[in-house]
C-alpha cells in the first residue's frame, strides 16, 4: 500500500467521528420504522435506541430535554387536559410528565353523547367513538381500521396500540402543506363505518404543534 | 321491588367482573397484607388491609367495547349487552374482559352471571307467588347468592366454592370455560347459601362463544400508551 494513502485512512481512523456524527449512516423516515416504535414503547425509547431516524434528528422530544423545555415556554401547559382544539402540554397529574397533544371531538350537536374523540400527539392519534347517556356507563369503541383523508389523499393509518393510531410521514406533510384543509377520518368499526371530520381549528392546532417541535423540518 | 332487585344484582355481578383475587390468572400482584388494630372500633378488632395491583389488559381487545365503569349505585339501570364480550374499565380494581348472562322466566325468576377473566358472580331472585282462588296473589321476590358452582370440563367436571355469589378463576376454570363446545347453549349448576339443592340453569351460546375471548390464554402484559408512541 502506497504510504499517502495509508496515512490518509490513519487520519480518518483517528479523527474520532463516529458514523452516526459524520452522517455516514442514510437516515431513515419514523414510516419504516413503527414495528421497532411498538416493540421499544415509546418514542423517545426508539431514538435513543436508533439516532439515525429523521424525526429522532431534527425533532424535538424527550429525547432533546433541552429544546423541549425550550417549545414548551410556547404553549400553555395543563394538568390532566388542555381546552378542546387548541395545542398544548397535558400534564399527567400523576407522573408530572407534559406531553404535546391536541384533542377534538365530532359528534351531532343533537345527541352530544355520541360521537367521536380525536387525540394527536406529533406522530400518532387516539381515536375513539364514544357513547354515554345521563347514568350509564361510558362505552369506548376502538375503530379496527383507520383511513385519513385530506386534500384529495388518502392515508392508511398503521394501528400501533388499541385506539391508537401512526401518522405517515406523508400525511403530516399533506397537513403542514394545508393546514386549512378539511381533514377527515374513515373509521371502520364492530358496528360500522363512520366518518370523523376534524374541524380546521384541531387540524390548524396540530400543525402549529407540529411547527414548534421541528416536525415541518423533517422531510 | 323486581326492578330494585334487578338493579341490585346487576350491580353486584358486574362489580365482580373485575375482582382481582390472588390464585387466579392473570395473576394480578398482591404485594402485601397486614393486620392492623381497628381503632375505630370499640370491640378493638383486627382489621386487614391488603394491597393488590390493578388488572391490565393486553393488546388483542380492540374489537370489543370499553365500558368505563363510571355509573355508580345510584344510576342502577346498566344497559350493557348480554352474551357479548367487553372490555371494562374499574376505577378501583382495573381493567378486565367479561360476558354477562342472563337466565329467566318472563315476569319471574331470574339468574344472572357475570363471567370476567378474574372472577365469576352468579346471584338472582327467586319469584314465589302465595295466594290465588279467592284472595289477592302475591308474588315475593327472594334474592340469591351463588356458593357453590358446577362447571362440565370434558369427561369431569369442576366444582369451585365461592361466597357471596364469588368465584375465583384459577388456570383450570379458565381452560374449562375456553374449551367449552361451542355452537350450543351451555350448563352450569350451582347452589345457594344456605340450600343444598343444585340448581340447574342454562348459559346461551353466545355466551359460551364469548368465553373464548373472555378466558383467551394470555399473561397479562400491559400494552404501550398511544401518548408514548406519538410523543
Amino acid at each position: 500500500m502506497k504510504p499517502w494513502l495509508l496515512g490518509g485512512i490513519l487520519l480518518l481512523l483517528s479523527s474520532g467521528k463516529s458514523p452516526v456524527d459524520g452522517q455516514t449512516i442514510r437516515s431513515v423516515s419514523l414510516d419504516q420504522k413503527v414495528v421497532e416504535l411498538k416493540e421499544a414503547r415509546s418514542l423517545a425509547a426508539l431514538c435513543a435506541k436508533e439516532p439515525q431516524i429523521k424525526e429522532c434528528q431534527l425533532a424535538i422530544g424527550e429525547w432533546k430535554p433541552a429544546e423541549l423545555e425550550r417549545a414548551k415556554m410556547e404553549a400553555p401547559t395543563c394538568f390532566d387536559q388542555c381546552m378542546l382544539d387548541a395545542f398544548g402540554f397535558y400534564k399527567d397529574p400523576e407522573s408530572s410528565r407534559e406531553i404535546p397533544a391536541v384533542r377534538t371531538k365530532d359528534f351531532d350537536g343533537s345527541a352530544p353523547s355520541r360521537g367521536f374523540e380525536v387525540t394527536f400527539y406529533p406522530v400518532a392519534i387516539r381515536l375513539v367513538r364514544y357513547e354515554g347517556c345521563a347514568g350509564c356507563a361510558l362505552i369506548y369503541q376502538y375503530p379496527t381500521k383507520v383511513t385519513a383523508r385530506i386534500n384529495g389523499q388518502s392515508f392508511a393509518l398503521p394501528m400501533v396500540a388499541r385506539g391508537g393510531y401512526y401518522i405517515p410521514s406523508g400525511m403530516r406533510r399533506a397537513i403542514l402543506a394545508s393546514p386549512t384543509s378539511s381533514l377527515s377520518f374513515d373509521a371502520q368499526t364492530t358496528e360500522g363505518k363512520f366518518q370523523v371530520n376534524i374541524s380546521t381549528k384541531a387540524v390548524k392546532a396540530y400543525t402549529e404543534m407540529l411547527r414548534l417541535l421541528n416536525y415541518d423540518k423533517v422531510i | 321491588m323486581k326492578a330494585l332487585f334487578r338493579s341490585l344484582c346487576a350491580t353486584a355481578i358486574l362489580g365482580g367482573a373485575a375482582i382481582p383475587v390472588s390464585a387466579q390468572i392473570g395473576s394480578p400482584n398482591v404485594s402485601s397484607s397486614s393486620t392492623v388494630q381497628n381503632v375505630f372500633c370499640e370491640k378493638n378488632l383486627k382489621s386487614t388491609v391488603t394491597r393488590i395491583s390493578k388488572t391490565i389488559l393486553p393488546s388483542g381487545y380492540s374489537d370489543l367495547k370499553d365500558v368505563q365503569l363510571n355509573s355508580d349505585f345510584r344510576y342502577p339501570s346498566n344497559d350493557l349487552p348480554f352474551s357479548e364480550a367487553m372490555a371494562l374499565n374499574d376505577p378501583v380494581t382495573g381493567q378486565s374482559v367479561a360476558v354477562l348472562d342472563q337466565n329467566f322466566i318472563p315476569g319471574g325468576s331470574k339468574v344472572f352471571s357475570s363471567w370476567g377473566r378474574h372472577g365469576i358472580s352468579i346471584g338472582g331472585y327467586w319469584f314465589y307467588k302465595t295466594g290465588g282462588g279467592f284472595s289477592t296473589p302475591i308474588g315475593n321476590f327472594v334474592p340469591f347468592e351463588a356458593d357453590v358452582l358446577w362447571i362440565s370440563d370434558g369427561s369431569s367436571f369442576l366444582v369451585i366454592k365461592g361466597c357471596n355469589g364469588r368465584f375465583t378463576v384459577t388456570k383450570e376454570v379458565a381452560e374449562a370455560l375456553r374449551n367449552y363446545p361451542a355452537g350450543k347453549n351451555g350448563y352450569i349448576r350451582f347452589s345457594t347459601e344456605g340450600t343444598g339443592s343444585a340448581i340447574l340453569s342454562e348459559i346461551g351460546k353466545s355466551t359460551v362463544e364469548a368465553w373464548k375471548k373472555v378466558y383467551a390464554n394470555w399473561t397479562p402484559d400491559a400494552p404501550p400508551k398511544v401518548e408514548s408512541l406519538g410523543f
